[in-house]
């Protein structure tokens, strides 16, 4: 239960942060002009109104994870106030659950307004509410669990610009990683192999999250695929969050 | 107030100085118009990869950019690499639909490049099976473009054994059948729309469709025979009994009226009694 009152102060303090709401007014901006943008095209316009505020959604959801996400445990060391939490009969990785908590509620509120913005300049549109999109946005939520883990894990021993950079990076490698497999099949070398395949394994793949595409055109999709995709993303954030509470209990703040 | 008048002022002036180099970047990029628009495009695969799981917006990004570029009547070599552009969007997107259509009319009609016009569509139907539109538009462009009405065939029937494929399709490839000068698949196919319509302008169009083909084929078939006949006996039959008779012919056909073909004796010629609904 001592993870509960972490969660909601870092909710409190995560919503009044100015740039969740720069971010949240880029997002909705992007997504109600993408109507404007739809207008340019031949055939479908809605397909350009799903895209564009998927993408936005997406983008600057993961602006706001990274953003809040890093400065969440430093900010706390910064200030001295980690003193005050820790001479607490508190456990490190109760407070770090209740940071990355906090955060994931946040996010969540912040993603829940966002794709409102869409189902609403969409039903503008055509008319309808296309639920269809919840499905992307849940899981991209997934993708959100390990971004923000990563954020967490990242700022519990590094500087805020070091531990963005960083996140930024596992954001790209994590979309970059399937490329892995097919670089192992062009490469010889046996040991070339066995670290390309290493490395896939070792490294997120955030493209199990994406159904952008499937979602846009409307194909099925699976719940096997789904499901296996959620407790990927769940399982994944455990061991990064696992490894955060490691690297913070090494960390000397008496 | 004067410290705020000065700021007003000088933001006034740095707006025009703005404004100054926009319109003068204008200028420049109206001169670079003449130039190859892209000198470095890579392909879709490759923007795939850099596209970070949005190669959706990527795909839309460039399609808008396509229908800008390509709705402007200028530049040289507009068409140069058209099919690396359309290439691109749909390697990114291959189930977004509208850049194979509007690929295929720049291709076909803005740049006469049908080879590659259908090569995008063949891809767009590998990769979209179950998207009728696709083969129906390569099947247009066949019928009337092309005048390949063996191609424009296979591409309609390949559309309606799609799901979803309006009806109307039958007509096409009736019409089809017949520009190809094969008139029983016609009759076939007009045939089968007059038994399943159920609207009434379609039944009286198939009928007079039928109607003529029966009337065309009948006479085909009987002028057949009485060629057949004189060049066996040497001379034109008495009559087109004549021609059951000495087995040129299993039975004398009548028209959709009921009346019999007329038979002029002397020129070996046969003709209908009644007149064609369609073709005079």
């Amino acid at each position: 239960m001592k993870v509960y009152p972490i969660a909601l102060n870092t909710f409190r303090e995560a919503i009044r942060d100015r740039i969740l709401y720069l971010l949240l007014f880029f997002a909705l901006l992007m997504i109600f002009t993408s109507r404007i943008a739809s207008l340019l095209t031949v055939g479908e316009e809605s397909k350009i109104i799903i895209d564009v505020g998927l993408s936005a959604i997406s983008f600057f959801g993961v602006l706001m994870a990274i953003l809040i996400g890093i400065t969440l445990v430093s900010r706390e060391i910064e200030k001295r106030t980690i003193y005050n939490i820790l001479s607490k009969p508190i456990r490190r990785y109760q407070f770090l659950l209740g940071k990355y908590g906090g955060l994931l509620l946040t996010i969540l509120i912040m993603d829940f307004i966002m794709t409102l913005g869409l189902l609403l300049t969409l039903y503008f549109k055509s008319g309808r509410f296309e639920l269809h999109l919840l499905l992307a946005m849940g899981l991209f939520f997934c993708e959100l669990f390990i971004i923000t883990a990563f954020a967490i894990f990242f700022s519990t021993f590094t500087t805020p610009i070091l531990s963005s950079i960083f996140t930024l990076a596992i954001y790209a490698v994590g979309h970059l990683s399937w490329n892995l497999l097919a670089l192992k099949e062009r490469i010889a070398s046996f040991w070339g192999k066995a670290l390309c395949f290493m490395l896939y394994y070792l490294l997120p793949n955030l493209e199990n999250f994406n159904i952008k595409n499937e979602v846009v055109h409307q194909l099925t999709i699976g719940w096997k695929t789904v499901l296996l995709a959620i407790g990927y993303g769940i399982s994944y954030s455990v061991v990064i969050i696992l490894l955060a509470t490691l690297i913070f209990q090494r960390r000397d703040f008496v | 107030m004067r410290t705020r008048s000065l700021i007003l002022l000088i933001l006034a002036l740095f707006f025009c100085l703005s404004l100054f180099f926009q319109l003068t970047l204008e200028r420049a990029r109206g001169e670079a118009l003449s130039r190859p628009p892209f000198l470095y495009l890579p392909t879709g695969r490759y923007i795939k990869v850099l596209s970070l799981g949005y190669q959706n917006l990527a795909a839309d990004i460039l399609y808008l950019w396509s229908i800008q570029r390509y709705s402007r009547y200028e530049g040289e070599h507009r068409f140069r690499y058209l099919e690396h552009v359309y290439d691109m969007i749909t390697d990114l997107d291959p189930h977004y639909i509208d850049p194979y259509l509007i690929g295929a009319l720049t291709m076909a009609r803005e740049g006469s490049d049908y080879e590659r016009a259908f090569k995008l569509l063949q891809k767009g139907m590998r990769n979209n099976p179950d998207e009728w539109i696709l083969p129906l538009d390569a099947g247009f462009y066949a019928l009337m473009d092309l005048k390949d009405y063996s191609k424009a065939i296979d591409y309609f029937m390949r559309a309606s054994k799609i799901e979803g494929c309006p009806p109307e399709v039958d007509r096409l490839i009736a019409g089809a059948f017949l520009r190809k000068g094969d008139k029983v698949a016609s009759l076939k196919f007009w045939l089968d729309i007059y038994n399943s319509t159920t609207d009434e302008r379609i039944k009286e169009v198939s009928y007079n469709h039928i109607y003529d083909l029966k009337i065309a084929i009948d006479l085909e078939m009987l002028q057949k025979a009485i060629n057949h006949y004189k060049e066996k006996k040497g001379k034109f039959p008495t009559s087109l009994s004549a021609l059951v008779r000495e087995g040129f012919l299993k039975g004398i056909p009548v028209d959709p009226d009921g009346k019999s073909y007329e038979y002029d004796r002397n020129g070996g010629k046969v003709s209908a009694a009644s007149e064609y609904r369609l073709r005079h």
